[in-house]
């Protein structure tokens, strides 16, 4: 519990600056409850990656509403985390929440297929690594699910 | 079929396990989710005799079992679970599957809710409407149920009416809430408990159990008037094929009801009502026989029907001596064929000369019976009667052949 509690400020931060539309206030779209709620039992169900990869560009989302806004505050939230590793992008490159979870779970990891075309699967990811990078990003939706609860939702 | 253990386990967290991440949307992964769904869709049921048993064969003796069995379209459960990364080929939608046996399963949760939720329909009359058609012979019974009926019919209406706010309605009190009639709470083991449901047999082809169906939504969410002219997007999902029984188990009491007359209700409920996602649209439903039904995979079916085979096109006939046989074409040569083909007035005749074949066109009126005579119709002569071709001059090739042709046996 306390180490949900040392991420809440920084979730009411995120959920701020990451999922607010600008000039609303402390008005959130309700499908983000929906969202924030249903991504930790998907992660015990499916895995991380399958998850990372369904709220970055996978299924329609409701409204005008965008599930990768929840990762963007899940990897806001992250970067205060001591087992943080900022140097894992180079400049210019895509920095999202899956694509930094690909890194850090893959380094030095990296197969081919015969014509020498990079591939990582999730076989090639590092499982201690992985399982470290889990619970700590389901560490964080709880943080982030806490502290929705006192914002107010705009219902349709 | 490939065994790929724990159907739950393959279906959730070995789906994706094989995609490459650095690209991907690239369609080698949509190729990789197709090869996975077909060893999935390959499954047999009778391949899970031992998950099977550990189900069937582990009931208490004061267990209560119902065998019911899926019809078309089938039976989708847990479709709330996220299954998409947004791939083409993956299948969409979750499905329910035990976590130790990994067989697709109806939660008890899910069990309970949809006979709670029958005492609700049309004010509990929908309930008491069963009781009263076993209590009129309408449906048959045996004799023990219906006694219970009467008895419990003479306990008042009243009893079974499941209003939220009604402090009356014990039979729901007892069987879902745990509450007894005086308003206090049962005893756990006084409680009806209602279990998880598992198939225990198919009578597919191959005792295969699972299958993919598609949802083809079109719905323009700008504009929603216009949905009827908008594209459909076909969306491919798993679900459990028709002809499956599932076993439901429950353990019940006395409590509010008698447990025969308990079993007799929810079974009636259940092939009333239906169970699981999208009832209104078919699914879910079941009976309590297996039917005759195509259930195979549409691929199939396109594989299985029989396609005519393609149409021999027909020589056409034409007269024809090679060349090279022409030195043998001699005047008073004689050689015997046979009646190829009749065209009209004409008819082909096919004979060999040194192993080579030739054909020549020649008319009814200068064929010649056996006995010299002539032929009056077409009719007298068949395909395959037997001839005797005579030579009348030396051959020059191209020129049609100089010749007299008699039937042998007419």
């Amino acid at each position: 519990m306390e180490h949900v509690n040392q991420y809440i400020s920084k979730a009411m931060t995120a959920i701020e600056e990451c999922i607010v539309k600008e000039g609303a206030g402390r008005k959130v779209e309700k499908e983000y409850k929906g969202y924030i709620a249903s991504m930790g039992p998907s992660i015990i169900q499916t895995g991380l990656i399958p998850t990372l990869l369904f709220f970055t560009d996978g299924g329609k989302a409701r409204r005008d509403t965008d599930r990768n806004n929840v990762l963007v505050a899940i990897l806001a939230i992250l970067k205060t985390w001591d087992g943080y590793n900022p140097n894992l992008f180079g400049e210019g490159e895509a920095s999202g929440l899956f694509e930094y979870v690909r890194a850090f779970c893959s380094q030095g990891n990296v197969s081919s297929t015969a014509n020498r075309n990079p591939v990582i699967t999730i076989q090639d990811l590092d499982p201690d690594k992985l399982l470290d990078m889990e619970e700590e990003i389901l560490t964080v939706i709880v943080a982030l699910k806490l502290s929705l609860r006192t914002f107010n939702l705009d219902k349709p | 079929m490939i065994d790929i253990g724990n159907l739950g386990k393959a279906y959730y967290q070995d789906y994706f396990e094989s995609i490459n991440l650095l690209d991907y949307k690239e369609e080698r992964n949509s190729d990789k989710l197709k090869g996975i769904n077909k060893k999935i869709f390959e499954q047999k049921l009778a391949g899970y005799e031992d998950q099977i048993n550990l189900v069937t064969k582990s009931l208490h003796k004061h267990h209560t079992t119902i065998s019911l069995i899926t019809t078309y379209p089938g039976l989708l459960m847990g479709s709330g679970y996220l299954h998409e990364i947004g791939l083409e080929g993956e299948l969409k939608l979750g499905l329910s599957f035990d976590h130790t046996t990994g067989l697709p399963c109806i939660p008890g949760s899910s069990v309970k809710g949809v006979l709670r939720n029958a005492f609700f329909v049309a004010d509990g009359r929908y309930v008491q409407s069963i009781l009263d058609d076993i209590r009129s012979g309408e449906r048959e019974v045996s004799p023990a149920i219906k006694e219970m009926i009467e008895a419990f019919v003479q306990l008042g209406e009243d009893k079974l009416k499941a209003k939220e706010d009604q402090s009356n309605s014990t039979i729901l009190d007892a069987i879902f809430s745990g509450i007894d009639e005086h308003g206090e709470p049962l005893k756990s083991y006084n409680r009806d408990v209602f279990l998880d449901a598992f198939p225990v047999e198919s009578q597919n082809k191959n005792g295969e159990f699972l299958s993919n169906d598609y949802i083809t939504p079109h719905i323009n969410r700008t504009t929603p008037e216009m949905s009827p002219f908008t594209d459909p997007v076909p969306l491919q999902f798993m679900k459990v094929l028709p002809n499956v029984s599932f076993q439901f188990n429950f353990i019940l009491t006395d409590q509010g009801l008698k447990k025969e007359l308990k079993m007799e209700l929810f079974r009636q409920i259940l092939l009333d009502l239906g169970i699981g996602a999208k009832t209104n649209v078919g699914y879910g439903q079941l009976d309590e026989e297996f039917m005759e039904l195509d259930t195979r995979r549409t691929t199939d079916r396109e594989e299985e029907r029989e396609v005519p085979p393609p149409p021999v096109p027909q020589k056409e006939l034409i007269e024809g001596i090679p060349p090279e046989i022409s030195e043998y074409l001699k005047a008073h040569q004689k050689f015997s064929g046979k009646i190829l083909e009749k065209d009209g007035a004409f008819v082909f005749i096919l004979f060999k000369v040194i192993d080579t074949e030739c054909v020549i066109r020649k008319s009814l009126k200068s064929l010649k019976t056996k006995d010299k005579g002539k032929f009056s119709s077409m009719d007298e002569i068949d395909v395959e009667d037997q001839v005797i071709v005579s030579v009348n001059n030396d051959y020059q090739y191209p020129t049609p052949l100089n010749c007299g042709v008699k039937l042998i046996n007419k």
